[in-house]
Order: C-alpha cells, then sequence, then structure tokens
C-alpha cells in the first residue's frame, strides 16, 4: 500500500527542457505519484530520441552514446516500475509531465528535417540541453519533493548517471565542432 | 617457497654443495634464489567498486598474479576495458575479474561511459 506520504501535495517550482533550452514553470502541486510519472516520462523521452537517433546517425560515437542511452534508460525504467509496483502506487500524469512530453515533441520536429553531421550535432545539443535540465530537476524539484525514502534513494541513485551522461554529451558534442 | 628462505634445509643444500664441489657458497646461495627462494608474497584479491558512475579506488597498485574484481554498484551495466582486457557487460550487482599477467601501467574505462577512467599499475 502506498504510504500516507506519497500523496502530499507540495508546491514547486519545475525546470523543463523544452525544445532544446530551459524555462521555469510553477507547478500548483506535485504528489510522490506524481514525481514517479515525472522521472518515468523523464526517462521514456531520451529512450525514444536515442532510438530515431540510431535510425538517422552514421557516426560511430553517436551511435554509441544512443545505444548507451537506450541501455541505461532502460535500466533505470526497470528499476522505476520495480519500485512503483512494490509500492502499489499507479504513476500520476501532471501538467509537469505533459510539459515534458510537448518539448520533447517539438524537439523532435527540428531534428526531423536534419541528416549528417548537422544532425549529430543538433541531437548532441539537445542531450546536453536535457541531461542539464534533468539534473536540475533532480536536485532542486523531484529529491526534495519526493516524501517516500524508496522513491528519494531511486531518485539519488539516478542522479551519478544523468551526471555521467551529461558529461559524455558535452564531451562528445565538442568533439563535433562548431 | 618464499618461507623456505634462510631454513635449515637451504643451509644444509649450500653447505654440502660446496663442501663437495668446491662451489663457492655466494653463487650457490643465487643459485637457490633463482630457484624461487624469494620473498614474494602470495597472490592478491583487490576489488574495485563501480560505484556512483566511477571506479573506487580509481588507481591501484598491483603484483603480477593478483587478481582484480570489479563489482557494479550502480543501477546502469558497465564495463572496465582497457589493452588486453575487458569484463564484458557487467549488470547492477555483477562482478568481473582480470589477473595481472606482467609489469605494466594499464588505463581503462567502463565502454558505455568514457567518463569513467581507472588505472592499474602492475608491479
Amino acid at each position: 500500500m502506498p504510504s500516507r506520504s506519497m500523496h502530499r501535495p507540495l508546491t514547486l517550482l519545475f525546470a523543463l527542457a523544452t525544445a532544446g533550452s530551459l524555462h521555469a514553470q510553477t507547478t500548483p502541486t506535485l504528489t510522490d505519484p506524481q514525481v514517479a510519472h515525472v522521472a518515468v516520462t523523464a526517462n521514456g523521452i531520451d529512450s525514444a530520441a536515442a532510438k530515431f537517433a540510431l535510425t538517422r546517425t552514421t557516426n560511430d560515437q553517436v551511435k554509441s552514446f544512443a545505444q548507451t542511452m537506450i541501455t541505461d534508460h532502460s535500466a533505470v525504467d526497470a528499476q522505476a516500475v520495480a519500485l512503483v509496483t512494490r509500492l502499489h502506487v499507479t504513476p500520476a500524469d501532471n501538467a509537469v509531465s505533459r510539459s515534458l512530453k510537448s518539448g520533447a515533441a517539438q524537439a523532435h520536429a527540428r531534428l526531423v528535417p536534419l541528416h549528417g553531421a548537422a544532425f549529430d550535432k543538433a541531437y548532441m545539443d539537445r542531450e546536453v540541453a536535457y541531461h542539464q535540465a534533468v539534473l536540475d530537476a533532480i536536485d532542486h524539484t523531484l529529491i526534495p519533493a519526493s516524501q517516500n525514502a524508496d522513491l528519494k534513494k531511486l531518485l539519488t541513485d539516478v542522479r551519478p548517471a544523468i551526471a555521467a551522461h551529461l558529461a559524455h554529451a558535452r564531451e562528445l558534442r565538442q568533439s563535433l565542432g562548431a | 617457497m618464499h618461507a623456505s628462505c634462510g631454513s635449515r634445509l637451504a643451509r644444509s643444500l649450500i653447505s654440502r654443495l660446496t663442501g663437495r664441489r668446491g662451489i663457492a657458497p655466494a653463487a650457490v646461495a643465487l643459485a637457490v634464489l633463482a630457484l624461487g627462494c624469494s620473498h614474494r608474497p602470495p597472490p592478491r584479491r583487490v576489488e574495485i567498486e563501480m560505484v556512483g558512475m566511477g571506479f573506487k579506488p580509481d588507481v591501484v597498485t598491483l603484483s603480477v598474479g593478483d587478481t582484480v574484481v570489479w563489482t557494479n554498484h550502480d543501477i546502469v551495466p558497465h564495463t572496465a576495458t582497457g589493452t588486453g582486457f575487458d569484463t564484458g557487460t557487467l549488470a547492477p550487482s555483477a562482478s568481473g575479474r582480470f589477473v595481472a599477467g606482467h609489469a605494466d601501467t594499464l588505463d581503462y574505462t567502463c565502454g558505455f561511459h568514457p567518463t569513467m577512467k581507472g588505472r592499474l599499475i602492475v608491479l
């Protein structure tokens, strides 16, 4: 059964990555089931972007990066699903998740017409911005907002992976040139 | 063999060889050492954790014959991949090993996460 704290409402300021840039949006409340939904959504968005990149890029390093995103986010997703299953919690859709999806759709639309080096640079720019935004959200919103100890621990355990993805993305983007 | 250095057996062997054949004691002692009478410690098992998207410790000093064991404590898969060795994919909680075969300095990374870097110094 979910703990009572899983339903505690919180007032949050959430930084979102939309269309490759950051902007702040105020959300009225965010419960733990909503935090879980945001985490799962953010995870799925980057996996989807990586799957698209694999269909488009011919750069071996970009391919390798995209494959790692799929592998890692799949692993995180499995952990998240196991947690919410164990807690008998259903992740709750919310304005933050919907905004993330909307931003991801816009970012995807901008990638679609690109090919070759232009695609690689735009995809890696998007990965840098997205992972920075997710890292900020984990640090300043999701971990502080989480009331359930297991949910907080999962987010804390995920954080180093997101930071490593960000560093990897920055290095790779830099290697692609201006 | 290292425990027998200076032992009664070794001293007896040196004495008998030098007495019967007129071989210099120093030369016999060197020969005994060459046969394995050294102070090399037994091989060790050295543990390296893959945790927080890093290798901890990231630099380790080994002797030839020591075994390195990496264990993945993160929630994503890792490898320890260097020149001449590769643990392959280590899922969370899995371990992989490598036996140091010769003296060298071996830099390695995670094949998935190149920001993870480690070094084995084999003496």
